[in-house]
């Protein structure tokens, strides 16, 4: 009776046991289809990893199993970030942050982390797994709406100064013209006038010229070769700009062609080299370098001159305002810059720069 | 009612320069205006003037956007000169610029008595004199 009985109860716990186990199965399999799972042992070193950790990663399995996991360490996050952590973990409790990693081929990737503690019976962890959702697109949203809104923003402090300015002196003006008593006082206000109508009427148009780019956006792309750009651009050049002797030399071996709209990498161009050629130094001949790279799948143009450079401590952040001079320049104008960065940035691109006063100046063109 | 001896003007406008330099002088209150394009100009012409108490001004109105040396290069430098400077001299900004960011920047400066949104009238000018 009781063999019996002990016999009826292990299929019973058997039974049980392969329903337990088929679930497991079954959670596993949903786990590893809609998440990124890895395990590592207490030291970070990974000891087990899914499909979707090896797809995001661009690493096999063999490239991981046994390797730390800051294999895929960023540097986005300081080291306190992972400190903390750590320290979460290691006293037995959940992680939960997002945490910005790197793949194999040097591109980046946003994942959402849970990190588990798997606990001994003395409540210590063994082993540690993680849960992890890309989030990488959301992040990109993120910046994106991000930046957007600082342009907005930068862009309604520019409108306001630039119009403000000459404003308050029409306004002021007009005023006084009101409480002249004298015909020759009159003439001599009136004289007045113009200089900020003026200014009032370009700083309009240099506003509707870089709004415009946001409503041609559906513009037609077209494989562009930076050396026939760059020829066109020559030729569009001002004759006085280029009295000057000058060395232009360019390398767009590494990235001979670009697709994009042709308007706007021609317009680029020209900015940036009637800025070279507007600002070279008046103590040495003027060089200007220009060449085409690819870094992290994006396209860029560099270009570098040996002009009169700017003061980027005092300058830097201002370098694509509007109507921004830094030279006390007879014509300068300070709009090209703005409206290169504004096209740049509504296309989706960056612009940077690097320079230093009296050495000269690099722009970045990431597209 | 106070009479100033002696104020900068730092700004690159020529519009405004006129318009300020008329609008002070109908004021009444101010025996010599001095004109400068940008902040370079002033702080040069103060390193020249440092022993000279009759050429140092009273007041400074300081523009903040300006080719070569903007109003903040000019605060900074002028923050270097201060020690050596025998007298008290009152900086107004006087600047188009409704950017939150320079105005906090501004008043975090102790050397600068107050931040002023143009366009700057006849009784602005009055009040900023009278408020010495």
């Amino acid at each position: 009776m009781n063999v019996i009985n002990n016999q009826s109860n292990k299929i019973e716990l058997f039974k049980y046991l392969e329903g337990v186990f088929s679930d497991l199965e079954q959670q596993k399999i949903a786990l590893d289809k809609s998440a990124i799972v890895a395990i590592t042992n207490t030291k970070g070193d990974i000891t087990y990893i899914n499909d979707k950790f090896c797809e995001i990663s661009k690493y096999n399995e063999q490239e991981l199993i046994g390797r730390n996991h800051r294999i895929v360490n960023s540097g986005f996050h300081p080291p306190e970030f992972f400190i903390a952590l750590w320290k979460t973990i290691s006293a037995g409790n959940i992680w939960q942050g997002e945490i910005k990693n790197r793949a194999k081929d040097g591109s980046y990737y946003w994942v959402s982390t849970t990190i588990v503690p798997y606990l001994d019976d003395k409540q210590k962890p063994y082993q540690y797994v993680s849960i992890r959702f890309d989030i990488t697109k959301q992040k990109q949203q993120e910046e994106d709406l991000k930046n957007r809104t600082q342009q907005l923003e930068d862009f309604c402090f520019i409108i306001s100064h630039n119009l403000r300015s000459p404003l308050s002196n029409l306004l002021i003006l007009t005023s006084m013209l009101e409480a002249s008593e004298t015909f020759e006082d009159q003439k001599l206000l009136i004289s007045k006038l113009s200089k900020p109508i003026n200014t009032l009427n370009e700083t309009f148009s240099e506003l509707v010229e870089s709004l415009q780019v946001k409503r041609d956006l559906q513009i037609e792309k077209e494989e562009l070769s930076f050396e026939a750009c760059l020829l066109d651009v020559m030729q569009m050049l001002s004759l006085d700009l280029m009295e000057t002797e000058f060395e232009l030399t360019h390398d767009f071996n590494n990235t001979t062609s670009i697709t994009y709209p042709k308007k706007y990498l021609v317009s680029y161009m020209h900015n940036l080299l009637s800025n070279a050629f507007r600002y070279r130094s008046p103590d040495r001949k003027l060089t200007i370098k220009i060449s085409s790279y690819t870094s992290n799948e994006k396209t860029y143009l560099k270009v570098s001159d040996n002009g009169l450079g700017i003061d980027m401590k005092n300058h830097g952040s201002k370098l694509f305002g509007l109507r921004k001079t830094f030279h006390g320049h007879p014509d300068a104008k300070g709009f090209g810059l703005f409206i290169t960065k504004t096209q740049i940035e509504t296309l989706g691109g960056k612009i940077t720069a690097e320079s230093e006063f009296g050495k000269g100046t690099t722009f970045y063109i990431q597209f | 009612m106070t009479t100033v001896e002696s104020l900068y003007l730092i700004d690159d406008d020529d519009t405004f320069q006129f318009l300020a330099q008329r609008t002070i002088a109908e004021t009444k209150v101010v025996k010599l205006i001095k004109i400068f394009s940008n902040g370079k100009e002033a702080i040069d012409f103060l390193g020249y003037a440092i022993d000279n108490f009759e050429q140092l001004p009273e007041v400074i109105f300081l523009d903040l956007s300006m080719p070569i040396m903007d109003g903040w290069g000019f605060l900074e430098n002028f923050l270097l000169l201060k020690p050596k400077i025998g007298k008290k001299i009152f900086i107004y900004i006087l600047s188009s610029s409704i950017n939150p960011t320079d105005i906090e920047r501004a008043q975090a400066i102790n050397d600068v008595t107050d931040y002023v949104v143009k366009p700057i009238t006849k009784d602005k000018f009055l009040a900023l004199i009278k408020s010495l």
